[in-house]
């Protein structure tokens, strides 16, 4: 493993009276891509949108524990919520572009950060798109409304829209999830690509997709941590009976 | 098996004949009012004051009137009334304070027009000292549209879908960023609605604007806000009913009527292209 990039630990979460986690414990290495996996609603979701602090915008969430950004605790109330979700992004289950044009959508967080320079944001916006395999598909169009593209496209941009600011990590939630095979292998040839400077943390309900694009892999059950650990020992050897069982197909 | 038939038949009519009342009502009045007002409507009508002690002339007073003074009724319940939404429907929590402000708004858009009215006339035109003038009405107009706004809005910002919330605020933008930049603009054509549904009524509406500003006859327009006007539907129940010779300006009441019906529909018709337009660009 190299440098520990983002540690949680001993995480919980409840909502309402609902114990939707229970004491996780993850060292996320830097560069790398952590795929989270589990039945529905076995708290994968969660997990990953306690990282970015979403669950602020609930106030029946309660959350308790420790998330380390690079030996900084982001669930401190002592840091800023719109500063640590600039430096970790998130892309959602369905692409949710705003109702703007393509170069507003993708310079949306520079424009919320205050960069006012025109020259910059549009050769961030080349880049970023470049980045994001979307630059040739869109160069002609930045001004169109991005409501307009098709849904891989619209995705693979929530995706430039969320890596432009050059966050640490980035969250997705099962990214590829309303995506035909085509856009969806697409998206993740970008995953392989974008790990080489950012973490990435994705949750997929795809036994494929993990193996495809993880490192490692993180198996959860009903709120708890089953077992964490190298992608290929997740499924080819894993330790505990309940992770052999869902990876072979007999739990769901 | 038959008297299911004939249930589901006689429903089909009861429902049908529903919608020709309605239709035929609509259709008498439309076709009533233009048939006798068509024949005084010119250019002289349209863009001329009353002369004559009001049987000669056109009604541009009256139209001049009834546009300012719904347009500072906008401007003043627009931005109070999206603001409050985005209040209610962002920042407060589910709890009885907001059922009991939401109910409170609803009651608002229950009371009588000339309770308004009289509000207007011991606020506005004595109390704040703005005298009955454009200013005053449009106020009262403003108070009197500002529940349909509120409602409206808050149903545009409902249907918001939560992704896009959630995306900008995962981009780093705080609350308030977020309804500026993404909520508000989302939500625009429903916005739009609400505010065109305001004006049509601030335009029609006769008890609240006859205490606060609403003159009987001028022969001049008004030349501040601060000054007396003329509306149209005043100036409709002026002919109708309050005219010396009534029988003589008839013609004259049909003609306001015809161009107070315009008025309202030309908003509408605007704020349909608008809103069109708006979803057409990014929903196709």
């Amino acid at each position: 493993m190299g440098n520990i990039k983002l540690e949680i630990k001993d995480l919980s979460l409840k909502l309402g009276t609902q114990k939707v986690l229970k004491h996780i414990y993850i060292n996320i290495p830097e560069h790398s891509v952590v795929a989270i996996v589990g039945p529905s609603g076995c708290g994968k979701t969660s997990l990953l949108r306690s990282i970015n602090r979403m669950h602020d915008l609930n106030p029946k969430a309660k959350l308790s524990g420790k998330i380390f950004l690079d030996d900084e605790d982001i669930l401190s109330s002592k840091l800023n919520v719109v500063d640590i979700r600039r430096r970790i992004g998130m892309v959602f289950q369905k692409p949710n572009p705003f109702p703007k044009s393509i170069e507003k959508n993708t310079s949306y967080a520079l424009a919320i950060a205050g960069e006012r320079n025109k020259t910059k944001i549009s050769e961030a916006v080349e880049r970023t798109l470049k980045d994001c395999g979307l630059w040739d598909e869109v160069k002609k169009d930045l001004h169109k409304p991005a409501t307009h593209l098709s849904y891989g496209q619209q995705q693979r941009l929530c995706i430039a829209r969320a890596i432009i600011v050059k966050p640490d990590i980035l969250l997705m939630d099962e990214p590829c999830s309303s995506l035909d095979a085509f856009s969806t292998s697409k998206i993740e040839e970008l995953i392989v690509e974008l790990k080489k400077t950012i973490t990435i943390v994705i949750v997929t309900h795809s036994m494929q997709q993990a193996q495809r694009i993880s490192d490692f892999t993180a198996f959860m059950y009903l709120g708890n941590l089953i077992e964490f650990d190298q992608t290929w020992k997740i499924f080819s050897g894993a330790k505990r009976e309940l992770t052999q069982k869902y990876v072979a197909g007999k739990i769901g | 098996m038959i008297s299911k038939r004939i249930s589901h038949l006689f429903a089909f009519a009861m429902i049908t004949s529903c919608l020709v009342i309605v239709i035929t009502c609509w259709g008498f009045i439309l076709i009533n009012v233009v048939y006798n007002g068509w024949s005084v409507i010119g250019w002289e009508f349209l863009f001329k004051n009353p002369k004559n002690g009001m049987t000669e002339g056109g009604i541009f007073s009256a139209i001049f009137g009834t546009t300012m003074v719904t347009f500072i009724s906008c401007m003043f319940s627009a931005p109070i009334g999206i603001a409050c939404a985005v209040y209610l429907n962002e920042y407060t929590k589910d709890n009885w304070v907001t059922k009991l402000i939401r109910a409170s708004i609803r009651n608002l858009a229950s009371i009588p027009s000339i309770v308004f009215g009289l509000f207007g006339l011991a606020v506005f035109v004595k109390s704040m000292g703005f005298g009955p003038s454009i200013l005053s009405a449009g106020l009262t107009l403003g108070l009197l549209t500002l529940p349909i706004l509120i409602t409206t809005t808050e149903e545009a910002l409902r249907k918001v879908p939560s992704g896009l919330r959630e995306g900008a605020v995962a981009l780093g933008a705080t609350k308030f960023e977020m309804i500026i930049t993404v909520l508000l603009p989302s939500s625009l054509s429903g916005i739009f609605t609400g505010i065109v549904l305001s004006l049509s009524r601030a335009a029609g509406e006769t008890a609240p604007i006859l205490l606060t500003g609403a003159a009987f006859y001028s022969r001049y327009l008004p030349g501040s806000i601060k000054d007396e006007f003329m509306a149209l539907p005043y100036h409709l129940y002026v002919l109708s009913t309050q005219h010396s010779s009534i029988e003589q300006v008839r013609p004259l009441a049909y003609g306001t009527a015809v161009v107070l019906i315009a008025l309202v529909f030309f908003m509408n018709i605007m704020v349909f292209i608008l809103r069109s337009k708006h979803q057409k660009k990014f929903y196709g």
